[in-house]
């Protein structure tokens, strides 16, 4: 019976044969003829066209026009040889190109619903009298949403007052007559888009109605640039 | 016939054994000198090898590898060989080229066009044979090959030798398929 490393050696015939061993291989391969006779029997028998396939000049002519032939079914093959080598199924590229899909496509459709809910950063801004000389600016830069606070020292909680928010030319931007938000700190704030917002002075007026006229009303202003 | 087996029994004195071992090898010599080199003096060759491998056997260690051993006997009276006719043959430069060179003589056309014929079938139908064998004529060697081609050298003689079976079902049945 022939051990596995002279099994391994009796591979090589053909490559014996056609001359494509290196040296070392060749000399491993002669020494394996002398006791294998399976490998000498086929290489003597096979001889004549050995010598012949080595030596013609037709043939390999014929070979490697037909390789030149084939060479679409050539580019396919190198195609194939690349994404599908003889290795592992985990190591080849079709196999991790394909992991890459599998993990890839969810995370770029999950990133473009996220686009969709418009995160956006957000700036608050603390609203304060007109009375100060600190100017409160929103930069349109920065984000589109603004929160505005504010504090109205006579605001009482769930108690309506009415607010309204005006450009300096006189536009009404912002108007909500029933505004009962201010918390037990006499705090209150409102969500203010201003992306279409034009750039200028504002001011917020806050007034309790049942007041009538007999309160001064309490403004704020800021500015959007 | 297991060569280790008769050189230990040659060892102990059974001359059948001897020349069994002599008979066996000098089959194989002269096959592997006319593969090696190109000179009506195979048989002096193979004669001499084993003859020498036959004076100097019984010293040699029982451990060694006893087909190596072998090889190396013929290599040298190869090396020898050639040596020698250098020698003589100093000024033609070109007869010691046409000894080295196993492959001279005229080619055989019949076997060349059947063979011609097959190739031409097994290209398109085993196309990575028709690339293995269009590498090894260009001069490329096993380890090249396999890296021109993105394979392991198993799988590169898998492909030689199922190339062989089409070439050979191709030549004896006209056919490429058993
Ligand atoms: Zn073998």
């Amino acid at each position: 019976m022939r051990s596995s490393s002279e099994q391994q050696l009796c591979n090589l015939l053909h490559a014996y044969e056609i001359g494509a061993l290196t040296d070392e291989d060749r000399e491993r391969f002669e020494i394996h003829l002398l006791k294998c006779d399976a490998c000498y029997s086929s290489v003597k028998e096979f001889k004549a066209h050995s010598d012949t396939m080595v030596r013609s000049e037709l043939i390999k002519g014929t070979v490697s026009q037909g390789i030149a032939e084939t060479e679409p079914k050539g580019s396919f093959e190198k195609l194939r040889r690349y994404l599908l080598p003889d290795v592992p199924v985990i190591f080849r590229p079709a196999f991790l190109y394909l992991l890459l899909l599998v993990v890839l496509i969810p995370l770029v459709i999950s990133m473009i619903q996220m686009r969709g809910t418009n995160i956006e950063s957000v700036q608050y801004q603390d609203l304060i009298s007109t009375r100060s000389a600190k100017r409160t600016v929103l930069e349109k830069d920065l984000s589109n949403q603004a929160t505005l606070t504010f504090f109205y020292p006579d605001a009482r909680h769930n108690r309506n007052y009415r607010l309204i928010i005006t450009h300096e030319n006189g536009q009404v931007i912002y108007k909500d007559e029933n505004y009962n938000m201010f918390n037990e700190y006499q705090t209150g704030a409102i969500n203010l888009d201003i992306e279409n917002l034009t750039p200028g002075r504002y001011n917020l007026t806050i007034k309790d109605p049942e007041l009538g006229d007999q309160r001064e009303e309490n403004v704020y202003t800021f500015w959007i640039e | 016939m297991d060569l280790n087996q008769l050189f230990a029994d040659a060892k102990k004195g059974d001359k059948k054994a001897e020349s069994l071992i002599y008979n066996y090898l000098f089959e194989r010599f002269k096959f592997l000198v006319g593969q090696k080199i190109n000179t009506n003096d195979v048989e002096d060759i193979a004669q001499e090898a084993c003859m020498t491998l036959l004076s100097k056997y019984k010293a040699m260690e029982g451990r060694e590898n006893f087909e190596s051993w072998a090889y190396s006997i013929l290599k040298n009276k190869i090396g020898n060989y050639l040596q020698l006719r250098r020698v003589e043959r100093e000024e033609l430069s070109d007869k010691m080229d046409d000894i080295r060179n196993p492959d001279r003589g005229p080619i055989d056309i019949q076997i060349e066009k059947r063979l011609n014929d097959c190739i031409k079938e097994i290209i398109s139908y085993y196309p990575r044979y028709a690339r293995a064998l269009n590498l090894a004529y260009q001069g490329y060697k096993a380890d090249e090959i396999c890296e021109k081609m993105d394979i392991k050298p198993n799988n590169f003689y898998v492909i030689l030798n199922r190339g062989r079976n089409l070439l050979r079902n191709c030549l004896e049945m006209g056919r490429i398929k058993a």
